[in-house]
């Protein structure tokens, strides 16, 4: 793997003369980072997977158009971003999958967390409740809101690496994140209310039937 | 301060993004206004949930299926080879011979790990012998690597163990195909071996049989391992060794680590001297 940006140059001189292998050694350090903001924006593991494969074949065969100005990550990045919104704007209106199936894919993965004895199964509850949450507010965000939301607080770019990655300026970045998180918290907030704190309500039937 | 304009300093405040004179005008606000405190812990608690959504790992054997898939659309702009054009076998291994050679004379280190890739590009240019020329290729890699450090030159070479199971050729099955003609030609010889010792020269090489219990998994490992430790990988083509390089002061704790992979077993002994060493990680299932 390319170490500094003399090694990264060569490789991508290589990778643009088709050296696949050479293109292989690029992506290895950028693999998760596309993986799980496609994960995030598309939902599920199997989309994600594909889409974020796709996004890695989109820039092989784009490489030679690569202008070296940005750093190979920030390009490449970029591609998944504007691949993933995209697919989302392709997909709306013919909205195929369900929320179950998202939710047991997540539920299995944090299982294993359990299994793996990383949490207590009560804090393996909390998570998984609390990420469903999240998660389906950000569906409500419009795509180009989601992603810098993604980028920014999920992965944790700053704002100057975001503002590159999907080239506007750091002022109309900085307040499309504001407004993208205003919106998610407004959603989170409001389904809060709609569940009227239903952990107290478990707890209560449980004391009900131990008295018993 | 109003409430207003703490509100539209949350998030930057949130961030440490706010000037100290900011953050302290807002800690005096909130002090004294429950309703901004109760939007504050709301946007914290949001932010700690986006933020536990960052820990996922990627799918099983990600890395590999991509190469894959890359290999194979790259494999599709590959120009058709032209039929009906073979030549004498021995002539186009002794040209990748010298193709090699060339590669590990001036690359050094990098052109023997690249040697792999090099045989992408000429297997696809030779025919009916392809397969041959593939093996051959990987007999000679596979006998420059352990070879280093050795001064003795070919006696010594042929004295290499290599394990059963690690199904790569030994000297035994290179006389076998030197016999169908390598070994008629003397300059092909000479090549051959100026190629060996050149090779011993430049790269040090060891080689470590890793026991696992899946080798797709094992392999991530190995790579995650290889990245911290600040070293290079390559894979090899048939997909079950890995070729590491690794800084030389790295190399004992590579060792270690491996062993918490699966059951490590050296074949060499860790001795090259060079600031970086060659391991070659043979993947065998448990």
């Amino acid at each position: 793997m390319p170490k500094t940006e003399e090694g990264e140059k060569a490789f991508i001189a290589r990778a643009k003369q088709g050296d696949v292998e050479a293109f292989g050694e690029l992506i290895l350090q950028h693999e998760k980072v596309v993986y799980h903001v496609t994960l995030r924006m598309l939902r599920h593991e199997e989309d994600a997977k594909d889409i974020s494969q796709e996004i890695f074949l989109k820039a092989f065969k784009n490489i030679g158009n690569f202008d070296e100005r940005s750093a190979f990550s920030t390009w490449l990045y970029r591609i998944a971003v504007n691949t993933s919104i995209d697919e989302i704007r392709r997909r709306r209106g013919k909205q195929t999958d369900s929320l179950e199936q998202e939710l047991e894919s997540e539920r299995g993965r944090m299982r294993k967390q359990v299994a793996d004895g990383k949490e207590t199964p009560e804090e393996y509850l909390l998570r998984q409740e609390k990420a469903a949450e999240i998660r389906q507010a950000l569906e409500l965000l419009s795509p180009e809101h989601k992603a810098v939301l993604i980028l920014r607080d999920i992965q944790g770019f700053s704002y100057e690496e975001i503002a590159e990655i999907v080239e506007l300026p750091l002022g109309t970045v900085k307040s499309r994140i504001s407004r993208a998180r205003n919106q998610c918290k407004a959603e989170l907030l409001k389904t809060g209310e709609r569940k009227g704190e239903p952990v107290r309500q478990n707890k209560r039937k449980e004391g009900g039937f131990h008295e018993m | 301060m109003k409430c207003e304009r703490c509100r539209d300093l949350l998030w930057a405040y949130l961030e440490q993004e706010t000037t100290a004179e900011e953050a302290k005008e807002i800690e005096i606000h909130l002090a004294e206004c429950a309703a901004c405190r109760k939007e504050m812990e709301d946007c914290k608690t949001m932010l700690e949930s986006l933020h536990t959504l960052s820990d996922e790992a990627l799918p099983k054997g990600y890395h590999a299926e991509l190469m894959e898939a890359l290999r194979e659309e790259n494999g599709a702009k590959v120009l058709p080879i032209p039929a009906g054009k073979t030549t004498a076998k021995w002539k186009q291994m002794s040209l990748v011979a010298a193709a090699m050679l060339l590669i590990v004379a001036v690359g050094g280190i990098k052109g023997v790990m690249h040697l792999r890739q090099g045989d992408y590009g000429v297997s696809v240019q030779m025919t009916e012998s392809a397969d041959e020329t593939m093996e051959m290729t990987e007999t000679i890699t596979a006998k420059s690597l352990p070879d280093a450090g050795e001064t003795e030159g070919k006696a010594a070479m042929e004295q290499i163990a290599v394990p059963e199971q690690s199904k790569k050729k030994t000297a035994s099955s290179l006389s076998n195909e030197s016999d169908e003609g390598m070994l008629d030609d003397a300059a092909a010889e000479e090549e051959s071996v100026a190629f060996r010792s050149a090779a011993a020269d430049e790269a040090a090489g060891d080689r470590v049989v890793l026991r696992v219990e899946t080798i797709d998994a094992a392999k991530i490992d190995i790579r995650e391992c290889i990245e911290v430790l600040g070293g290079a990988v390559e894979e090899s083509g048939d997909g079950n060794s890995i070729c590491a390089v690794i800084p030389a002061e790295q190399a004992e704790v590579f060792y270690e680590r491996l062993n918490k992979i699966g059951d490590a077993q050296r074949l060499t002994d860790f001795a090259q001297e060079s600031d970086v060493y060659c391991i070659e990680i043979i993947l065998e299932q448990k």
